[in-house]
């Protein structure tokens, strides 16, 4: 859901500090229909020309604050607003070259929709129809140009 | 090709799904003051996701077509969530004041996977729940929606919070879960056991989904899967009643390709279930989401058929509010636009018609 509005253009930018540039940096929008605690974002990944990044090498910044991917599975109390873009942050020293570039996302959210532990039984229904479709990745290509 | 000249040249296929018999509200004479129309602001998501509208542009557009009760996201409307600012409580009240519309209902998501290293306990479950409570008090909500999988001890535990804070948890009944089934078999006794007014159902009218919308025919042809001529002898011939055996012989006449035959399946294999279990449900009934998909320009939805059941829910005595709950923009999304708006407004054309409000 909503993955054309996933990645977006605004702000696509190399990062650096003291003149050296570490990396960049691709302002993302969440693939779901509510906001979630940010414990629930469980796994992103980026390819970018072909060159693909762990969690390890991204932090995440939503509401003014920045997470490694170990925080952001504890973190309980903030939640990355729906619609509010976050800054995946990714480091790759010298920067992506300036010209035009093919970015990929995939974002998996946790959803708590049918509990593991069902003893009585109740929720058989859902365990090969609706189960599969829970944990998605939400995937997004976008083509943009990095001045 | 814009949908709507998609539409003009598919004329011949016209689907209507709501022909035949009384209208409910012919059947029943006179208004249903009982049955009130609401909306889940959750029908514009896609405007508010993309910030095309703020939450006050959707409770003004919901006040504009008479649906005053609202069902809120707090997870999608409310910023900061959880940590709700007390200036936007006062903003909250302010909006609901100005545009006449009452917060009805709180929807409730029940993050039993939120920690990785293991899932909610039943005291973790419920302490959850209260948070969510507490928060619906404060916004005034009189209704917590449950998400179909709240664990079944968590919610029997959550019952005397419920009281406390006197809201009503009503557990969502969405497809594809049998409405008669096991899971609503077990929240009944809960409910008959305890005597509680707490806790009950908010059954969804996707449970009804009679055939594949027309949201997801478009998106179809939009994807190069269906020819508009194969899509129009399908809609004639479930129209017609044709017997899908003989719809087979016809489409390969024509030579219909893998797909276009996947498309007479999903028209002919219809998930909805049987209106009439809906009826002993209606007393245990608190909420309503009145589903759609796809609202034709003559006010029609194309795969859920509302006549039939808002005629068991003024047969069962529903007391409460049905709101709308658009989801054709997730069918329809990179195939064409949709306006959350028009096509809201249309679904009320309708349920006025059938509520007997005009």
């Amino acid at each position: 859901m909503f993955n054309k509005y996933m990645i977006l253009t605004r702000d696509f930018r190399n990062v650096g500090e003291s003149g050296r540039l570490t990396g960049f940096q691709v302002k993302i929008r969440i693939p779901y229909y509510r906001g979630v605690t940010l414990s629930l974002v469980d796994k992103i990944d980026l390819t970018v020309d072909g060159e693909a990044f762990s969690m390890e090498q991204m932090t995440f910044s939503a509401g003014g604050r920045t997470y490694n991917f170990n925080d952001l599975a504890k973190t309980t109390n903030t939640e990355w607003a729906f619609g509010e873009p976050a800054i995946l942050t990714v480091s790759k020293p010298g920067g992506l070259a300036s010209g035009m570039h093919t970015v990929q996302l995939g974002i998996v959210i946790r959803k708590s929709y049918i509990p593991h532990s069902d003893p009585e039984n109740l929720f058989d229904f859902a365990h090969t129809t609706l189960v599969p479709f829970l944990q998605m990745r939400e995937g997004a290509t976008k083509t943009m140009t990095l001045v | 090709m814009t949908r709507r000249e998609l539409l003009k040249d598919m004329a011949a296929a016209a689907v209507v799904t709501n022909s035949g018999g009384l209208t409910a509200s012919q059947a029943h004479s006179g208004i249903s003051p009982k049955i009130r129309r609401g909306v889940s602001l959750y029908s514009y998501r896609e405007e508010f996701y993309t910030r095309a509208m703020t939450l006050e542009d959707c409770l003004s557009e919901a006040s504009s077509i008479g649906a005053f009760g609202i069902e809120m996201l707090p997870e999608e409307n409310v910023p900061g969530f959880p940590n709700i600012s007390s200036q936007w409580v006062d903003q909250w009240f302010a909006m609901m004041a100005k545009y006449g519309t009452k917060p009805v209902t709180y929807t409730q998501f029940q993050d039993t996977f939120l920690l990785r290293d293991h899932d909610f306990t039943v005291t973790e479950g419920v302490q959850w729940m209260e948070r969510d409570l507490k928060l619906a008090k404060l916004l005034g909500f009189r209704n917590l929606r449950l998400l179909i999988g709240t664990p079944v001890d968590v919610i029997e535990r959550s019952i005397p919070l419920a009281e406390k804070y006197d809201l009503r948890m009503n557990v969502e009944i969405h497809a594809p879960c049998p409405i008669d089934g096991s899971v609503v078999e077990r929240w009944v006794s809960i409910i008959d056991k305890t005597k509680t007014k707490h806790f009950g159902l908010n059954p969804d009218m996707g449970l009804f989904n009679m055939r594949e919308s027309s949201a997801d025919r478009d998106k179809r042809i939009c994807d190069g899967q269906l020819r508009r001529s194969v899509a129009a002898l399908v809609d004639n011939a479930h129209a017609s009643k044709l017997p899908v055996e003989r719809a087979i012989v016809e489409l390969n006449k024509i030579d219909a390709t893998e797909s276009e035959m996947a498309y007479l399946q999903a028209v002919y294999s219809p998930g909805g279930q049987d209106i009439q279990k809906l009826k002993p449900l209606v007393p245990y009934s608190h909420h309503i989401h009145a589903k759609f998909y796809d609202m034709t320009e003559d006010y029609q939805e194309s795969s859920i058929p509302y006549d039939q059941i808002i005629q068991v829910l003024i047969e069962g005595g529903y007391d409460g509010y049905m709101v709308s709950e658009y989801e054709g923009q997730r069918i329809a999304q990179d195939a064409f636009e949709t306006d959350s708006c028009e096509q809201v407004r249309r679904q009320h054309v309708m349920l006025k018609r059938l509520l007997g409000e005009v």
